[in-house]
């Protein structure tokens, strides 16, 4: 039995239980990045050996273009999740730390969606 | 209060441990590789306009790619490495003075050597 109340576990006093998904989501992130960005590093090898239309029909493939996506989605994550610890960090006026914070999950999720639409747009051919 | 007495650690003159310095330097790496990921970002949706010249769009045999390319890999197999021992801290293993220090050279060393084989097979 526990003896804590309520406004206790709120209340700078422990844990709340909202802290470990952000916790959690950044290794599971890191997981994925580990093997995509492997993967990601091997393609580019071939990039400068590439012509114009080569480099087209390599987003061309189904494969690519999935790997791609997930890619984007699983860096635009793990970046947000990582930026977001440095700026509480190392901002420590409220105003400017939470106007970095909101500037910050705008410029991910804008980046999150001009990456996938590009590798859409891509596939399908320009 | 007295005001003169010493601080400790003193931030300006305290030599940081190696530990300290590569926690600093898994930050460091991890905003190099957000502003990679916006520069990638911006060049895939260059690559979907018509317009864009075909001969630019293919820039991947100048120095200046390659010198980005093998920049952004080092910190990407830094960051890789640090992370992995970060994991290992995370199932609670390998907290002993030696093996913090033992894994933060690997860590060094390895992204070295996975720096140099990745630029041998960029570059020939």
């Amino acid at each position: 039995m526990s003896l804590r109340s309520p406004l206790s576990k709120v209340s700078y006093l422990g844990s709340a239980k909202a802290g470990f998904s952000h916790w959690w989501s950044q290794r599971v992130s890191a997981i994925a990045i580990a093997l995509l960005g492997i993967w990601l590093l091997i393609e580019i090898i071939a990039w400068p050996n590439f012509s114009y239309g080569e480099l087209m029909s390599w987003f061309q493939s189904p494969i690519t273009a999935v790997l791609l996506m997930l890619t984007i989605i699983s860096v635009a994550y793990h970046s947000k999740l990582g930026i977001e610890v440095i700026v509480e960090d190392y901002v420590h006026n409220k105003g400017i730390k939470t106007l970095v914070l909101v500037s910050s999950t705008l410029v991910h999720f804008f980046l999150l969606a001009l990456g996938v639409f590009s590798v859409f747009i891509l596939f399908f051919g320009i | 209060m007295n005001k003169e007495r010493p601080l400790s650690p003193h931030l300006q003159i305290y030599r940081l441990p190696l530990c300290a310095l590569l926690s600093i330097f898994h930050r460091i790496t991890g905003v190099i590789l957000t502003a990679g990921f916006i520069v990638f970002v911006i060049w895939l949706y260059q690559l979907t306009d018509a317009n864009y010249p075909k001969e630019a769009s293919v820039i991947f045999n100048g120095i200046f790619f390659k010198v980005l390319l093998l920049g952004w890999a080092f910190a990407f197999f830094y960051h890789l490495g640090n992370g992995i021992r970060h994991l290992v801290w995370d199932a609670g293993k390998g907290f002993e003075k030696s093996q913090i220090e033992l894994g933060g050279m690997i860590v060094i060393f390895a992204a070295l050597i996975l720096t140099a084989v990745y630029a041998f097979l960029v570059i020939f």
